[in-house]
């Protein structure tokens, strides 16, 4: 029964443990190159922007490559800043690939153009970010043709024949946009749509705490999107990240490696793998506290092992996660909620920054 | 009932659920009632009498478990089989009358 899906989690009833880490699909390394974009949208969880400069040599990046693959890493998900706008995106990729990882970007679209046909060849497969509809996009990105944009930009991978994905903020606001904005994206070839909760940090403290989802928006998304992924079945995949929070607790042993320190690469306790603007490489959020950093990206290629080592201090925050969701009966984004419990705000009902809301 | 008529109610359902028509007290409430110590929702249907939602146990299931979801009108139970012989599959047809008057168009 070696890698057979079971309902509870491999290892709770004796089956054996899958490949898998944590609750992504694959291994992953959230790389951010820069902080720089064109935009400056009032969610950006990395408040990026125009004048933000951290930036992440090209060398540096091509030599490490081969360090996250020998470290079990499969894919590496560019985003950042903006990744279209990285000077050296082809060299970086190419060193991915030839280090045996698939290269995917998020991007907002306004690069996906012919005259840059180069950054997408470069890559294995994109998927640009929206917001919802046009009225709400274009507000968060503070930016009459972002929308405009990223359709275009989902029209140009559709005319190359290229497959292309969307990654859909869930807020208030654009929460009830989502149906009609499938409809919309359906026709222009997208494949995959990943909805992602509005995480309650970097610009969005500041400007966007409006649309925070609450406990009970988290239950809205999670039946709108089990709704949803019945009503596209077999012409979009539509994942949430949001589930019950008993049916992550009957999960964890895809933590297994993780709460034990049983890894044997560094992939199997770290999954994703978030690599900051300035070099810094981070477990699972962008906004995990900098105190469980796990090292430069210099150090990391230096000793891979002291990272590892490093796992040791996170552990307890990983296992008060879990025990936290014995009294929890409803839905929530468990990265944000291991986030939070990492962050000290622990507690039952607790996401990143969420006001209580029912 | 015809396929494609599936997929019109699941459209219809996610934009009822999405526009915020049913209030977020009574999604509380819902997802409360479906919550039932020692199983493990293991999935979810939404149909015309409410949802069809699947539990996973490990243990004996006896009816009286099932009390507190309400009305219910079917109630299966698979063994997991050849996966794993100690597992139990329960799929319930739920009575959620606060997701009826979906209007199909």
């Amino acid at each position: 029964m070696d890698g057979a899906p079971h309902p509870l989690g491999a290892g709770q009833t004796g089956v054996q443990p899958t490949v898998r880490a944590g609750f992504l699909p694959g291994r992953t390394v959230h790389l951010h190159p820069l902080a720089r974009c064109n935009l400056a949208c009032k969610h950006c969880y990395s408040s990026s922007g125009p004048q933000a400069s951290a930036m992440l040599d090209p060398d540096l990046l091509v030599r490490l490559m081969p360090h996250l693959a020998d470290e079990g890493y499969e894919t590496l998900s560019l985003s950042g800043g903006e990744p279209l706008l990285y000077p050296e995106l082809p060299r970086v990729a190419e060193a991915a690939r030839a280090a045996g990882m698939r290269t995917i970007a998020i991007t907002n679209g306004f690069r996906v153009a012919p005259r840059f046909q180069h950054l997408i060849d470069a890559l294995d497969g994109l998927a640009v970010s929206f917001d919802g509809l046009r009225g709400v996009h274009d507000r968060v990105r503070g930016t009459p043709r972002a929308f405009e944009m990223g359709v275009a930009a989902l029209r140009h991978l559709q005319s190359l024949g290229r497959p292309a994905a969307v990654a859909y903020t869930v807020s208030r606001e654009s929460l009830p946009d989502l149906p009609a904005f499938l409809e919309m994206v359906a026709p222009l070839g997208v494949r995959g749509v990943q909805l992602r909760p509005l995480v309650m940090t970097g610009r969005a403290t500041e400007e966007y705490t409006g649309p925070a989802l609450g406990p009970a928006d988290m239950i809205r998304l999670w039946l709108t999107a089990s709704a949803l992924q019945m009503a596209w079945d077999g012409e979009m995949a539509i994942h949430c990240d949001a589930a019950p929070a008993e049916a992550v607790r009957a999960d964890r042993m895809a933590w297994r490696a993780a709460l034990t320190g049983t890894g044997t690469v560094l992939s199997d306790e770290i999954n994703p793998l978030v690599i900051t603007p300035d070099g810094r490489l981070r477990p699972y959020t962008f906004d995990f506290p900098a105190r469980h950093d796990l090292g430069s990206v210099e150090t990391f290629m230096v000793s891979p092992v002291q990272a590892r080592r490093r796992m040791a201090g996170l552990r307890p925050h990983l296992a008060h996660a879990f025990e936290d969701l014995a009294d929890e009966t409803g839905v929530i984004d468990w990265f944000a909620w291991v986030t939070a419990r990492a962050q000290g705000r622990a507690g039952p009902g607790v996401q990143r920054g969420i006001p209580a809301r029912v | 009932m015809k396929p494609t008529s599936n997929r019109a109610m699941h459209k219809a359902l996610a934009s009822r659920l999405a526009s915020r028509e049913i209030p977020d007290d009574v999604l509380k409430s819902l997802a409360d009632r479906l919550t039932i110590d020692d199983l493990t929702i293991g999935g979810i249907d939404f149909c015309p009498y409410g949802i069809c939602i699947d539990y996973f146990s490990e243990k004996p299931v006896e009816l009286a478990t099932f009390k507190p979801l309400g009305k219910y009108r079917e109630l299966r139970l698979f063994p997991w089989g050849i996966l794993d012989d100690e597992l139990w599959r329960v799929r319930l047809e739920v009575h959620v009358p606060e997701l009826q008057t979906v209007r199909v168009r």
